[in-house]
């Protein structure tokens, strides 16, 4: 707490404050407390400073109306919520929110009778003239798909022969023997056996 | 370092026991007291390797440097630094592979050390171990006598013949440019770290899988060895295009098709089975490599539809 100017004009009377906070420096607390054995004055201040904190430290705790606080109204998120696409953080969020809010609660509310509504639309029939273009397009489109089911047809099975029968170039991975080499060099290092020999990698040349 | 379990050294006892039958241990405690040592020389020198099979020859020259377990590798315009389970190109920055852990063996029961005799080859004192396997000569090792490092050797496959040959074509057992490069290199490295086996088995025809890890791109890497030969199995999800195996030959196993390459160190294969792309590294002979095909997933014929999706969207 911040120290307390004495309406006096006692040099001490601002360290009272600091007194009963607790935070007077090493020196200044026998100053104060002989400074309050002969002054009525600051022995008033005192007490009136006391009784202020003690009436402060009684008071309830205040909680802060949700109508106050910055706007954290979920907003777009309601039409997630509704269609379950939130994360767990978010959805404890909103639900949380609706809890208290009656603004999103009525906004969710009439997002969620649009969808119903939009859902419940009758499905459009083409006037007759685009039925009669239509049925040419799906037959020109299926002539179409056979003639490219044919030709996919023949591609697949070309691929396949040459997989299965033609050279097997084509692989998983290239096996490399230069580390495995390494390696078993330096297991044999430590081989006491006939391996007097170096030995050396296929395809090292001298 | 992590050992290996109880369970899975006896697993694998057991199974050198069945497979190879009994044999006396003695000789491979001999010999992998000549692995241990070379596996901790130091030398230099130009190194000599030669492979066949099946109608193929693969020859290479690389000059290399031992100090310790760290062997550096110059070959085909660079240069390679492994050991202690590290891999790196020098020069490279941030193109190193570290493992997180490994497990280690000694030589199957079924290797028996047949001889061991003094020779002298390159002007210095050595001694070639003869390896048998069912009495049957598996390979020989020249190993030298002042350094312990191994100067050549050769791996017979299940019929008697010469599979791979290794030589040191000049030899200096002061190794000098590794420790300039073990300086200069400036590698981070990718930690590689262990990873469930999901169902590989443990033992494939006598091969323990000591390790698994992440491999690169997602798929699964698992580590085979018999403390003498050793195979990486890797596993992708998924039907990878054959890549540097679309021009392979194939080998086929119990009717099964592999597509495989052949280095003058290793062998390569690649399969396809259940939707899984395995590809298999490894220096064992091919008669082993036949017998873990065996007990290995099988391809399976290729899924029609897959191959359909692949041919249509890629």
């Amino acid at each position: 707490m911040a120290r307390v100017t004495s309406s006096n004009s006692c040099a001490t009377a601002e360290l009272v404050s600091a007194y009963l906070d607790g935070q007077l420096q090493p020196g200044e607390l026998d100053m104060v407390v002989e400074h309050l054995n002969g002054c009525a004055d600051c022995i008033g201040e005192f007490h009136t400073l006391k009784d202020i904190r003690a009436a402060l430290r009684t008071l309830p705790l205040l909680e802060v109306p949700q109508r106050l606080l910055p706007d954290t109204h979920p907003g777009e998120q309601l039409s997630a919520y509704l269609d379950g696409q939130l994360t767990t953080t978010e959805y404890d969020f909103v639900s949380s929110h609706l809890d208290w809010c009656t603004d999103c609660r009525l906004e969710l509310h009439e997002l969620d009778a649009a969808r119903t509504a939009v859902r419940s639309l009758p499905g459009l029939e083409p006037p007759e003239f685009l039925s009669v273009h239509r049925e040419r397009i799906e037959r020109e489109r299926w002539t179409r798909r056979r003639v490219v089911t044919a030709g996919v047809g023949i591609a697949a099975a070309a691929a396949l022969f040459f997989a299965t029968f033609g050279p097997s170039s084509g692989s998983a991975g290239d096996l490399d023997i230069n580390p495995f080499f390494d390696q078993h060099q330096a297991r044999v290092s430590v081989e006491a056996g006939i391996n007097v020999v170096p030995a050396i990698a296929p395809g090292a040349t001298p | 370092m992590k050992r290996l379990t109880i369970r899975s050294a006896l697993l694998f006892s057991l199974s050198g026991l069945l497979l190879a039958g009994m044999t006396t241990a003695a000789g491979a405690i001999e010999l992998e007291d000549y692995l241990a040592d070379a596996e901790g020389a130091s030398y230099a020198g130009r190194q000599a390797t030669w492979c066949r099979y099946g109608g193929q020859t693969q020859f290479n020259v690389v000059s290399i440097e031992h100090a310790g377990s760290l062997l550096m590798v110059e070959g085909g315009g660079s240069s390679q630094m492994v050991g202690g389970g590290k891999y790196s190109v020098v020069g490279e920055a941030s193109s190193g592979l570290a493992l997180s852990g490994w497990s280690t063996i000694t030589p199957a029961d079924r290797y028996v050390t047949a001889s061991a005799n003094s020779e002298t080859r390159l002007g210095r004192e050595i001694v070639v171990v003869t390896v048998e396997e069912d009495a049957a000569l598996r390979a020989r090792i020249w190993f030298d006598n002042e350094t312990g490092a191994a100067l050549g050797s050769e791996v017979y496959d299940g019929n008697g013949e010469l599979f791979r040959l290794s030589w040191m074509l000049d030899f200096d057992p002061n190794p000098r440019k590794i420790f300039t490069m073990m300086r200069e290199q400036d590698s981070t490295y990718d930690v590689v770290v262990a990873a469930d086996a999901g169902d590989l088995p443990d033992v494939v025809a006598g091969y323990l899988r000591v390790d698994s890890y992440a491999g690169p791109d997602d798929s699964l890497h698992a580590f085979y060895t018999d403390g003498l030969f050793s195979f990486s199995i890797f596993l992708v999800d998924g039907d990878l295009a054959a890549g540097p195996f679309g021009d392979a030959e194939t080998m086929r196993v119990d009717g099964s098709d592999y597509r495989w390459l052949l280095t003058p160190t290793d062998m390569w294969l690649q399969w396809v089975g259940g939707g899984t792309t395995y590809v298999l590294v490894g220096d064992l002979p091919p008669d082993h490599l036949e017998d873990v095909l065996r007990e290995l997933p099988r391809p399976s014929p290729g899924n029609i539809f897959a191959r359909i999706w692949r041919g249509l969207f890629g």
